[in-house]
This record gives C-alpha cells, structure tokens and sequence, in this order.
C-alpha cells in the first residue's frame, strides 16, 4: 500500500516521455484508416475566405481572363493541387479562360496535368480555353511588372515552345492589365508578390491558395483587399469543392480533398489528445513532486523536534 | 574607382527606380523595363550558377568519397537523369500515326480521308521542343509522375509526423501565456478540422446559445489576434527593409561589393 503513490508517479512521468515512435503509429493509423472505410466523409463547412474567392470567381463574365500561377512543386501538391483543380473546373465551367504560368520550376508540369484533365471533362481546348506559359526565373517583381509592360516580353512562347502569336486565346492577353483576376497557389509568400505588384501597381485584382502552415501570414492581406480571396491549406480546397456542389457548378467536384478531411480530422484530433496527455501528465507530476516534497519537509521537520 | 564606380551605379540606379515608383513619367517607365528585363536575364544566369554549383559540390563530395557521397552520387545521377529525359526527351516521342492508318482505324472517319494521303508529312522522330511536352515526351513525364512527385511529396509528409511527435513534447501550458497559446493552437486544430467543427456546432453549439461554433471562434482568431500580430511583424520588418533600402542608397552598406566594399 505503501508503494502506491510511487507507482502513480511512474504513470504519470512515462506519460511525460511517451517514445515518438508510439506517437508516429498513432499518426499513421489516423491518417489512412478514414482512406481505407468506403464511404467516410466528413461535412465540410465553408468559410469566409474561401466564399469570397468562389464569389470574385462567380462575379466575372463569361469570356474573362484568370492568371493561375502555381507556384510550387510536387511537396504540397496534395495541398494545392485540388485548389488548382477546384479553380479551374470553376473557370471553365463559366467559360473564363485560363493562363497557367509559374514562378516554380515544377510549377509548369504540374499546371499542364491538372489543365489537360479539367479541360478534358469540359472540352475545352489547349491554346484556345487555356495557355500554360511556363516557367519564368527572375523573381516576381521582373516577371510581373514585365508582363504588366507586355506579356511577349516575358513568354515569348508557351511552356511547349509555340509562339504567342500562334496561340489564339493571347490575343486577349496583351498585358497584365486585360486580365480579371490572378490566383497564386503557393507554399510560400508568392501571393503577396503578386498582390504588392499586380494589385498595387496595375490594379489587377489577386487571389490566393496557400499551404496551412502559411494561412495565418494571408489574414491581414485579405482583411486590407489586397487579396479578393484566399484558399487556406487542404481544408480550403475541401470547402472550394462543397461551394461548387452546393452552388451546382458541378456536382461530381468532390475530390481528394474532401476525401482528406476524415484523414486531417483524425490526426488533428490524435494531436490534440497527445497535446492533452502532455499536459495532464506534466500537471499530475508537478503536483505529485510538490506532495512528496511537502511531505519530505514534514517528516524532516519533524524528526528536527525529535 | 573600383568603389567608387559601383556606388555610383548603385545609388543611382536604386534612386531612379524609387523615383518611377511616385513619378511614373514615360522616360522612367520604359528605364524601369529596361532594368526588370536585365533582372529577368540575371535571373536566368543565376539558375544556370546554381546549377553548376550544385553540380561542382556534389561531385567534389562523391570523389573524395566522404561522409555520405552516396548521397552526392545519387544526386548527381538524378540530375542527370532528369536533364536528359527533358532536354533529349524529343528522342522518346514516337513519331506520330499517318494519316492514312489513323483514318482507316477511325471509324467515325469520312470514308475519303481513307483514301486521301496525309496533307501533312508525318512529324519527324525527334523534337527538341517538344522535350518538356508531357502529352509527347512520356519518359519525362514517368519520371516526373512516378519519381520525383512521390519523393518529394514523401518527405513533405514525414513533416505530419515529426509535428504531431513535437507538438505532444512542445505544447505544455508551464505559464499563462504558454497556456493562452495552448488554447489558441488547440481551438485552431480542431476548428479547421471539419470532423470536429460539424460536431461540435451539431451537438453544442446549436443547443447552448452562448457557445459559438468552433468555424467562427477560429475565424476570429485568425481574423483578429492573429492579424494584428502579423501587421506588427510586417510594418516592422517593411520599416528595417526602409532603413536598410536607404543605407544602401546612401553607401553606408554596400552588400553588392561582396565584402569588399570597407
């Protein structure tokens, strides 16, 4: 009896120091058992900075020019990439077209994959519906304000080498100017190049789609306008594709991101009970040291006035 | 001369681009073409440098067969690989079907066109333009698709883990403000995990009025406590980049002497 509060000790420390490999499995399991249970989906609510982008996208004409830019590379192409491809099952299906470019260099390979297979379920055509320019080097100040001077400056041809005078959907894109909206999907600060240059400087209005880890830097963009709106890691693209459903652009826009959202619920949930323990652990042991050190005092004190 | 010359262009050059920045005059508009289009063409070098760079060190490291060559051997290699699958990938494209046999399998095809020869010569075995067409040049586009686009995203995805195993050891609320972070990062996790956002708005928040939903406590953290510190971070580090803008106008910092400037 006497050793029951050593052993509660015990608990209460291994808790503290749980092997990272437990919290690893834990993480594994959350992610892929929601992939393997048919059928798991989670209700996606939308919120604002998605809606606003859905809404600068619903407001444009028919015939509208939209930059996406994809700025980024196969790493968080599970993040981005069902943004892209929410976006442009939105722009066709408003028969907006669509100027793919790059400030990344896988950038352009990625754009052509997603542009191809969106086309293909609205068919639209490469070089009449959308344009992949590619890939620029130089930084977006050189890029932007370049194009802002004449797009043939900077892409002399698209990704695969055909002149922009042969590509029929360029002649509604001289500048930077005739374009409605440029959308930077990144995973790191390029939408707000995109907003301090072509938003500040030629007035073109400038969305964004960003990783999670970077959504918090993109709050204060949205609030000033310098951004019309933002997609915020995978659940953005998840709530991209229930305001398509919901809104009746296409009703099959369900896809790997709303797929995601059981997997992401259950690992931020594994994250937040590990967080819990953490700190239940570390409450429960200071409280059981400040006992034994009370307790120490005591039986101390008192063999003094023995 | 040889510090004198470079400030002098540096100066300036960084006056006048600040100049067409408020007075947007022709004459400064086209020289602010002008200088982006070198920045674009030093941009392009820069690539180039980084390239050879990366090449030079890596081979450096493979031949002295340090610690780790492998890894600058691989590297190497993968380099290579790519490069060539891109740059020669017009080797790979087969040439594309005759008109003739592509009318005969068409069923849906004018029975003419069949007889008809094709208006076009057959495109040739090798486009070097083609190279980094993907629809054409499918060892490229493998590479791509079933290389590089797992590995990359692999290790993009360990980061899931390896934050799951530092939030359980970083995350302990040992003060009030650690705690109010621990509550903000907690509220945050679950808001903007749909799973838990639906339930809790379901089973809580429509049935005690005074709890809001879990989407709009995380909104109103990002929106609000989140942006203000942000705006703070921002205007400062807009403040130094000023300060620093106006040091190396002014020749107290000349970073583009490469240390040689003093």
């Amino acid at each position: 009896m006497a050793q029951q509060p050593h052993v509660k000790r015990d608990i209460w420390a291994s808790l503290l120091k749980i092997d990272r490999r437990i919290v690893f499995v834990f993480i594994f399991v959350a992610l892929t058992v929601p992939f393997l249970i048919p059928g798991m989906n989670v209700p996606v609510e939308t919120q604002p900075p998605a809606e606003k982008l859905f809404a600068a996208i619903e407001a444009l004409p028919s015939g509208s020019d939209v930059i996406i830019s994809f700025d980024y590379g196969p790493s968080t192409k599970p993040e981005l990439s069902p943004m892209a491809t929410a976006l442009a099952r939105h722009c066709f299906s408003r028969d907006i077209r669509i100027y793919a470019m790059a400030f990344y260099l896988e950038g352009p390979a990625i754009g052509e994959q997603i542009l191809r297979e969106v086309a293909e379920e609205y068919g639209k055509e490469e070089h009449v519906d959308y344009v992949n320019l590619g890939y620029k080097p130089g930084g977006p100040a050189a890029v932007i304000m370049g194009m802002a001077a004449g797009v043939s400056q900077v892409f002399p041809t698209d990704k695969n080498n055909t002149p922009l005078g042969d590509i029929p959907a360029m002649s509604h894109f001289k500048k930077l100017s005739d374009i409605e909206l440029c959308i930077s999907l990144s995973a790191s600060t390029y939408p707000e190049a995109w907003a301090g240059f072509a938003k500040a400087r030629v007035g073109v209005p400038c969305a964004g789609g960003v990783t999670a880890v970077m959504a918090a830097d993109f709050y204060a963009f949205l609030d000033t306008g310098q951004l019309v709106g933002c997609l915020m890691g995978m659940a953005g693209a998840a709530e991209y594709e229930e305001l398509l459903v919901s809104n009746k652009v296409n009703e099959n826009a369900y896809g790997t991101a709303t797929q995601g959202m059981a997997s992401q619920s259950m690992a931020h949930i594994v994250i937040v009970a590990f967080v819990a323990i953490g700190n239940i652990a570390m409450y429960m042991s200071l409280r059981n040291q400040r006992r034994s050190g009370s307790r120490r005092r005591k039986g101390g004190s008192r063999s003094v006035n023995s | 001369m040889r510090k004198q010359v470079p400030f002098l262009i540096a100066t300036v050059m960084g006056i006048a681009m600040v100049a067409q920045f408020f007075i947007p005059t022709h004459g400064l508009v086209q020289m602010q073409s002008v200088v982006l289009l070198y920045g674009r063409i030093i941009g392009a070098f820069a690539l180039v440098l980084g390239v050879a760079s990366l090449i030079r060190i890596n081979w450096i490291r493979a031949k002295r067969k340090g610690e780790g060559w492998t890894y600058a051997a691989v590297t190497i290699i993968g380099f290579v690989a790519m490069f060539l699958a891109g740059s020669l990938g017009g080797f790979f494209i087969a040439p594309e079907e005759p008109a003739e046999t592509a009318a005969v399998t068409s069923e849906s095809a004018p029975a003419e066109a069949a007889v008809e020869p094709a208006a076009t010569p057959p495109q040739k075995s090798y486009d070097f333009g083609a190279g980094l067409d993907m629809t054409k040049n499918r060892v490229f586009a493998w590479m791509f698709d079933y290389i590089y686009t797992p590995m990359d995203a692999t290790i993009f995805a360990l980061l899931a883990f390896y934050v799951a195993s530092a939030a359980y050891r970083a995350m302990r609320a040992r003060d009030l403000t650690a705690g109010l972070l621990l509550g903000a990062a907690i509220i945050v996790m679950l808001g903007r995990a749909p799973l838990t956002s639906y339930y809790w708005d379901q089973l809580i928040s429509q049935h005690v009025k005074f709890i809001p939903s879990l989407g709009d406590v995380t909104e109103w953290l990002m929106e609000y406590p989140n942006t203000a510190a942000k705006r703070g971070v921002y205007f400062g580090v807009g403040l130094a980049a000023l300060g620093q803008s106006i040091r190396i106008l002014v020749g107290l910092e000349r970073p583009y002497m490469a240390g040689t400037g003093d």
